[in-house]
């Protein structure tokens, strides 16, 4: 193949792809698996009530990350926005007590250096933790990313949402794939 | 080169065209959407970068395991062009060129691999042999490519860049995963995989893979010897005990053997290969291995983490002028805790043991056949946070005990400035050497003959007839050193593009040069010393661009320029010739589709300028992936490899113990996969 058939070939290649034929992008609404759980992270602080006499120091709302952050810079887009009132804000979680003023700690994947330190750390503290870790709820964590064929869906562990004192939207229990540890329904979630 | 620039460059103007049409379009995001219509959202595979990266002040750049696959590269040295800055030529079919930032030869004794922690880095010739390090690409979770030192935390020969392959851990690989691969370059290749949990925090995975490669092009444009197969299996555990400790245990063997033809140094006259033809000796190099690696971390209540690391490595090699068995011990010690807010410290301790046992040939000899080294290490660093997390100063050393050169001291000091919301600015300065490899202490290598009456130029009277030329190993070798600064700039661009540059000026101190002297018995001796100095200044860009959300289109540019100088006295010649052994020029664009109904199209376009003193032609290449999932976990590739020529040579490499290059050729292959819904 001579040069100019190979240029004005890979521009055709190119805009072939950039118009896309429209049978083909019909269908359901696609999307990056970060960017997808990102705006589960975002939904499931909306959805979530803490405890009234509990706020957060500096009037934000603070997620942290625990582990290797699948985000970057796709935090960007959420750093604008503000849940229950209060602006956005996170943090990288390397101790304890940053963990503990957080609203929302993600556990990210497999790259935690111990789960069951962090939900140790947490106890008795109203932060909600949310991992996609395999088995995450089972082991005490309250919600777990699970992947469903090409979709990304969760898992509730109720009864330590409850013991952490939050309230979770019958909403988002009723999307979750499974709810584990929901002894005496009905109490910790709002109608 | 003027060709090349005006493609590059008119592909380039295109695709910014489109962008503007593309970006009117625009897209919502998906913060917007409820859970329910969440919950709806199909998972693409055109994914982003984990990106720490944004923070760490550092030429890094993640290879993901995704972009992998879509990449259509199937061995872990390929998979390397996708990072931009590193130089990647294949020799034949099993051996190749691999640096970053220049020096590029078989042996790059400047850039060091780990997997998993595991160092792969050979001490016997310092570098890598890339055929024994063939691991599934399946298995791998991503690659990390740091361009300049990185010497401070992972030591010595951490010159010019260190790759560090992750792999999956057990957690990740549940379920059943199998695959089959048939082509014309491609052979075949088989991996099956299969991972269950072993209690409620604890998970296991096996798997086994088979490939076989087809050869290469000799120069004349006929089919050589230069096949290769592998097979390799391996087992790995990853779980939690208690709430404080994580622990990870992971083995595995392999065996391969390729088909390789080398320069014959024991009837090679040298300089009169245009007359005679280059006589070769043809072989088969046989690999066999294994290795078990531990991995240990204790969190404490205030999340500070210990962590353990042992891996015990057996590798054995057995090629027509040497063989060499070797087993590696290291322990490493790490510590990490954070305080007052603003110190996030790390140290650790290290020791490494390593013996070997070389049968020698007429070519390649040493001074025993048996020895073993002891390395022990310790690091520390401290990264700062100030000014409200708006600037972190990072500062750390390594300090190597090595037999050969006694105790090595290489500092960094590295800082990062964040300019607003996705800008960042850093500059980095670090010392960094590389410590002789065992053949420079104490190897021998036959090189050819030297014709009659040449040795005059060496110092020595003309002889009468042919007499031997060898390479010598000594003690008195030294380490070679870099003084290293570097600086970058990486902003975000809306949503959609992200931009990354990076400089670096390189200066080395005290590089090998071969000093030439006429033994009494009119051997030719070319020993090992330390008279070279030289300079590298480069540039590195890369833009990663979300044309809309199913169109990535990905593009580098890398530029370098590496000045050698011999020092007052020294009458090497092989110096000079180095200074060409790294293109000069070299553009990667990739184009990755996702065309719904689960279609994805990728598409892959290289320039690589040449290496004009070892005549190397530049050369540019395309690479097409078509991938179709059909739901219920079956996925087809259709790939086609280096599609612009018939073949094209890529490297010819240094003149001590040579290989003989072949030319890569098209090829084109099917894999069809399954996995566990």
């Amino acid at each position: 193949m001579n040069r100019r058939r190979f240029l004005g070939w890979a521009v055709a290649a190119l805009l072939g792809g950039w118009s896309r034929p429209a049978a083909l992008v019909a269908g359901p609404r696609t999307g990056r698996e970060q960017e997808v759980k990102l705006a589960y992270l975002y939904n499931l602080a909306r959805f979530t009530r803490w405890p009234g006499d509990d706020p957060p120091a500096g009037g934000t709302f603070r997620f942290g990350v625990w582990g290797d952050d699948p985000f970057g810079p796709l935090w960007n887009e959420l750093i604008g926005r503000a849940v229950h009132g209060q602006p956005v804000e996170v943090v990288r979680v390397r101790t304890a007590q940053d963990a503990r003023t957080c609203r929302v700690v993600f556990l990210a994947g497999t790259t935690v250096p111990s789960v069951g330190r962090m939900l140790e750390v947490l106890d008795g503290w109203s932060v909600l933790t949310v991992s996609d870790q395999p088995g995450f709820v089972d082991r005490g964590g309250m919600v777990g990313f699970v992947r469903r064929g090409e979709k990304i869906r969760f898992e509730v562990n109720l009864g330590r949402v409850r013991a952490a004192g939050l309230r979770i939207s019958a909403e988002v229990l009723r999307l979750a794939v499974r709810v584990v540890g929901q002894e005496g329904a009905g109490r910790g979630s709002l109608p | 080169m003027r060709f090349a620039v005006v493609r590059w460059g008119a592909i380039g103007v295109g695709v910014v065209l489109l962008s503007v049409t593309a970006a009117a379009a625009g897209n919502r995001s998906l913060l917007d959407l409820d859970l329910r219509d969440l919950s709806e959202v199909e998972v693409t595979s055109v994914s982003r970068k984990p990106q720490k990266l944004s923070e760490t002040p550092a030429a890094v750049y993640v290879i993901t395991g995704d972009e992998i696959r879509r990449s259509g590269a199937t061995t872990l040295a390929e998979a390397l062009r996708l990072a931009p800055g590193v130089e990647v030529a294949r020799i034949n079919a099993s051996t190749w060129a691999v640096t970053i930032r220049g020096g590029n030869d078989r042996f790059s004794n400047k850039l060091l691999v780990l997997v998993d922690g595991r160092t792969v880095y050979t001490p016997l010739f310092s570098g890598v042999y890339w055929d024994s390090q063939d691991l599934p690409l399946e298995n791998v979770e991503r690659i990390e490519v740091i361009r300049g030192p990185g010497a401070s935390s992972w030591g010595a020969n951490a010159v010019n860049g260190v790759i560090n392959v992750i792999t999956k851990s057990a957690a990740a690989t549940q379920g059943w995963t199998v695959e089959g691969l048939a082509g014309t370059e491609e052979r075949g290749q088989g991996f099956v995989r299969y991972g269950g949990t072993i209690g409620p925090a604890a998970w296991v995975r096996g798997y086994v893979r088979y490939a076989a490669r087809d050869r290469g092009n000799d120069a004349m444009g006929v089919e050589a010897d230069d096949e290769w197969e592998d097979l390799r299996g391996g087992v790995r555990a990853d779980g939690e005990v208690g709430a404080a400790q994580k622990w990870s245990v992971q083995t595995e063997v392999y065996r391969g053997g390729a088909e390789i033809a080398y320069a014959d140094a024991t009837r090679r006259v040298l300089g009169a290969e245009d007359v005679l033809g280059l006589p070769v000796i043809r072989d088969r190099v046989r690999t066999r291995g294994g290795w078990v690696l531990g991995t240990w971390t204790h969190v404490s209540p205030s999340l500070s983490e210990l962590t353990v690391r042992t891996y015990l490595d057996r590798t054995v090699r057995v090629e027509p002028q040497l063989t060499e068995t070797r087993d590696t011990w290291d322990l490493d010690l790490k510590y990490r805790f954070s305080f007052g807010n603003i110190h996030d410290v790390q140290w650790g301790v290290g020791f490494r043991w390593t013996g070997d046992r070389i049968d020698e040939s007429d070519v390649i000899s040493f001074g025993s056949s048996r020895e073993t080294d002891r390395l022990w290490s310790g690091f520390a660093q401290d990264e700062l946070s100030l000014a409200g997390d708006r600037i972190r100063v990072l500062m750390g050393a390594k300090v190597e005990r090595n037999e050969y050169t006694g105790l090595e001291f290489q500092p960094t000091v590295r800082a990062i400035g964040r300019l607003g919301p996705g800008a960042a600015v850093w500059a980095a300065w670090s010392r960094a050497v590389r410590t002789p490899s065992r053949a420079e202490a104490d190897g021998r290598i036959l090189s050819g003959f030297v014709p009659p009456g040449a040795a005059a130029g060496f110092g020595g009277a003309p002889n009468p007839i042919p007499v031997h030329m060898v390479l010598e190993g000594t003690d008195e070798f030294d380490r070679e050193v870099l003084w290293a600064h570097e600086g970058g700039i990486r902003f975000l661009w809306g949503r959609k593009l992200s931009v990354d540059l990076a400089g670096f000026l390189h200066r080395y101190e005290d590089l090998r040069t071969f000093e030439p002297r006429v033994a009494p018995d009119g051997t030719v001796v070319l020993t090992a010393d330390n008279k070279a100095r030289g300079r590298s200044v480069g540039f590195e860009a890369s833009v990663d661009w979300f044309a809309t959300d199913w169109w990535r289109i990905y593009a580098a540019y890398t530029w370098m320029v590496l000045d050698l100088r011999l020092k007052g006295g020294s009458r090497d010649v092989f110096t000079e010739n180095e200074e060409g052994r790294s293109p000069r020029h070299r553009v990667s664009v990739r184009s990755s589709m996702d065309l719904g109904r689960g279609w994805e199209l990728d598409l892959w376009g290289r320039y690589v300028g040449g290496l004009e003193q070892d005549g190397v032609d530049a050369y540019t290449e395309l690479d097409i992936r078509l991938g179709r999932r059909l739901g219920r976990g079956w996925r087809v590739d259709l790939v086609g490899q280096n599609l612009l020529e018939p073949s094209h040579l890529e490297f010819i490499p240094g003149k001590a113990i040579q290989t003989i290059p072949t030319e890569v050729q098209r090829g084109a292959y099917v894999r069809i996969t399954w996995q566990t819904p």
